[in-house]
């Protein structure tokens, strides 16, 4: 027991700071700020979500906004039709979308490379199409989530915005100790064994069919949660807020960008993406979108080509600088 | 009064050889580098508003298709040489991401320019309709289809009785045997990329005389032109077309049949689905 206390160490610092961030954006009353700090939360446990499928077992997912998107649709429908506490619904969606997330993922498993990659591209837009050709849905125009009383108990805070910062670091806080405890574990044995050389990982006795499954069912049960959380914050889902390629390209760069496969990394690069998005987006607004997302996709390209191993890398490398003793840190550990 | 079957089975026809049409460069491309170009779609968007613009300026799509061809075969040399040349070099990793950033990197350069809304080539020598056996055609699209045929005809030709040609069908085959008996890689994925460019300017100029030009229209055509090359064959360019033709009638008769017309989409996809799959089994052909 003491060992797992010890292990969650690394996670002080950083859960410090943003604790600190929240207090200063509490202070400073900016609603905007909030908001940027609630999507980098949001964002940051997607992009941990999806990290554990590609960066850590090497299945590199373009469609996770459908199982994101998934866990809103359940949890938002779950509340506007059947009145289901969101916390509820939450779980339900991870639940549901866990399960699916194995169920179609396995006969993917024997696609190589590009091919799985193309897989996940077509399954997430045959969701798209799917929903947005689905009236009862809500179609193209989606589902308002009905407003409720401020409170923990309905996940809603229409009074205090700010709330929505501290309950979502504490979900921030559970997605990096999930994720600590999967690295740390066998599964994440398994996991990196797969993804390192499949055939190898079969030759030592790793069950590689399994671990694939389990991998892509706690990555899509954990981006159900982030997108059930998303529908509490902005209280919608639709099509195109939640199902979109695009969004599938933003979670998938939130976690490279910042280093996939590492256990800080998807915080990381949700911390330079989401903030640098939302404000060329506010100050460019209308045609302006267009820079703001040529800005963003030269970052992606910039990084795949030149350091596609991301930020962390760079924080590692620095870390262990700073400490001649050589006791590593979580965010070379997983390299 | 004709048949509303053959009316939908003729536009199938139509819009699968313009499927086609599209698809015949990135078949090459895939066949011959091995490299899946998730951008490819925004090609053909670059293409359609290349169009628009000489329309603009005055030129039918016609005339104008010379400059377009010039446009894309530029365009798709400055990607290889500046990106996926290097990407090449990376993990697979790396390519997928730098095609992916290319998507949305052209998508938003487009909308920064000509902004979100739609807008409509004006109509020129190919407006209007013909009647082919009692069923109304539009001009533009029989064109475009002709046009799909006369390529892959001109494609062929190019792949089996030019020296040229004949190395780009060795490497698409095996590369690395290929330049085990001292054929030039490089050279040979410049020659593709180049002619990606060509085929993908014909078929932007060609589509833009009938389809409405928009950042976006890339979303629509990326995971059919991907369901067309997979079911024809990496590489096979009779096997774009024949792959055209059948996703085309499936959509034609998806879009006849199903309750939601636009649901026909997903039908498509989910045929790409079961193919990529049913390619990795090794039951058709080359695959995954």
């Amino acid at each position: 027991m003491r060992t797992r206390l010890r292990l969650a160490r690394p996670l002080l610092i950083p859960l410090g700071l943003l604790a600190a961030v929240g207090l200063l954006a509490s202070a400073l009353g900016d609603l905007f700020f909030t908001d940027v700090l609630i999507l980098v939360v949001i964002y940051a446990c997607a992009g941990i979500a999806w990290d554990i499928a590609a960066g850590v077992t090497g299945l590199i997912s373009m469609g996770h906004a459908s199982l994101f998107g998934l866990g809103a649709y359940v949890a938002g429908i779950l509340l506007t039709w059947y009145g289901i506490n969101l916390w509820l619904g939450m779980l339900a969606g991870a639940l549901v979308t866990g399960l699916v997330a194995m169920a179609v993922g396995l006969p993917t498993f024997e696609l190589k490379g590009h091919y799985f990659v193309m897989a996940t591209v077509a399954l997430s837009s045959i969701v798209y199409v799917v929903v947005i050709n689905w009236p009862a849905l809500g179609g193209a125009s989606g589902i308002y989530l009905p407003i409720l009383p401020s409170g923990v108990r309905h996940l809603e805070f229409g009074r205090s915005r700010i709330a929505y910062y501290w309950v979502g670091l504490g979900l921030l806080t559970l997605f990096l100790v999930l994720s600590l405890a999967v690295r740390e574990s066998r599964l994440g044995f398994w996991f990196r064994a797969v993804r390192d050389d499949e055939v190898a990982a079969a030759a030592i006795g790793v069950p590689v069919l399994l671990a694939k499954s389990l991998a892509v069912g706690i990555s899509g049960a954990l981006s159900a949660v982030a997108g059930a959380y998303y529908a509490a914050f902005t209280l919608y889902v639709s099509p195109d807020t939640v199902l979109d390629l695009l969004l599938s390209v933003e979670i998938a760069l939130v976690a490279i960008l910042g280093g996939a496969g590492t256990l800080f990394g998807p915080l990381l690069g949700a911390i330079v993406l989401v903030p640098l998005e939302q404000y060329s987006n506010a100050l460019l607004g209308g045609q302006g979108k267009g820079l703001a997302g040529t800005a963003y996709a030269l970052i992606i390209i910039v990084v795949a080509l030149f350091e596609p191993r991301g930020l962390m890398h760079w924080v590692g490398r620095a870390a262990r600088a700073l400490r001649p003793g050589g006791r590593a840190t979580a965010g070379s550990a997983a390299s | 009064m004709t048949n509303p079957l053959v009316s939908v089975l003729t536009g199938g026809l139509l819009t699968g050889l313009v499927f086609a049409l599209i698809s015949l460069g990135l078949s090459l491309l895939w066949g011959v580098t091995d490299l899946i170009n998730f951008a490819y779609a925004e090609g053909l968007m670059v293409a359609m508003y290349a169009t628009l613009v000489s329309s603009r300026m005055g030129l039918d799509p016609l005339a104008a298709l010379p400059l377009v061809v010039a446009v894309s075969v530029l365009l798709n040399l400055l990607i290889y040489w500046l990106l996926i040349k290097r990407a090449m070099r990376g993990a697979f990793f790396t390519q997928v991401f730098v095609t992916f950033g290319l998507l949305v990197l052209l998508r938003n350069l487009a909308l920064f320019v000509f902004g979100p809304d739609p807008h409509v080539v004006q109509r020129s020598l190919l407006g209007g309709t013909t009647t082919l056996l009692g069923v109304p055609l539009s001009q533009a699209e029989l064109v475009a289809s002709g046009a799909a045929l006369v390529l892959a005809l001109a494609l062929h030709l190019f792949l089996t009785r030019t020296v040229l040609g004949f190395s780009l069908k060795a490497t698409a085959e095996d590369r690395e045997a290929a330049a085990l008996i001292g054929l030039d890689t490089e050279r040979i994925y410049v020659v593709t990329w180049a002619l990606t460019g060509v085929c993908l300017g014909i078929a932007g100029d060609l589509i833009a005389t009938f389809f409405a030009v928009f950042p976006t229209v890339g979303d629509v055509y990326l995971l059919i032109v991907f369901a067309v090359v997979a079911l024809g064959g990496l590489g096979s360019i009779w096997g774009s077309v024949g792959g055209g033709v059948v996703i085309g009638l499936i959509q034609a008769l998806a879009g006849f049949y199903l309750p939601a017309p636009a649901l026909k989409y997903a039908l498509v996809f989910l045929v790409f689905f079961v193919v990529l799959l049913a390619r990795s089994q090794g039951w058709v052909g080359k695959g995954p």
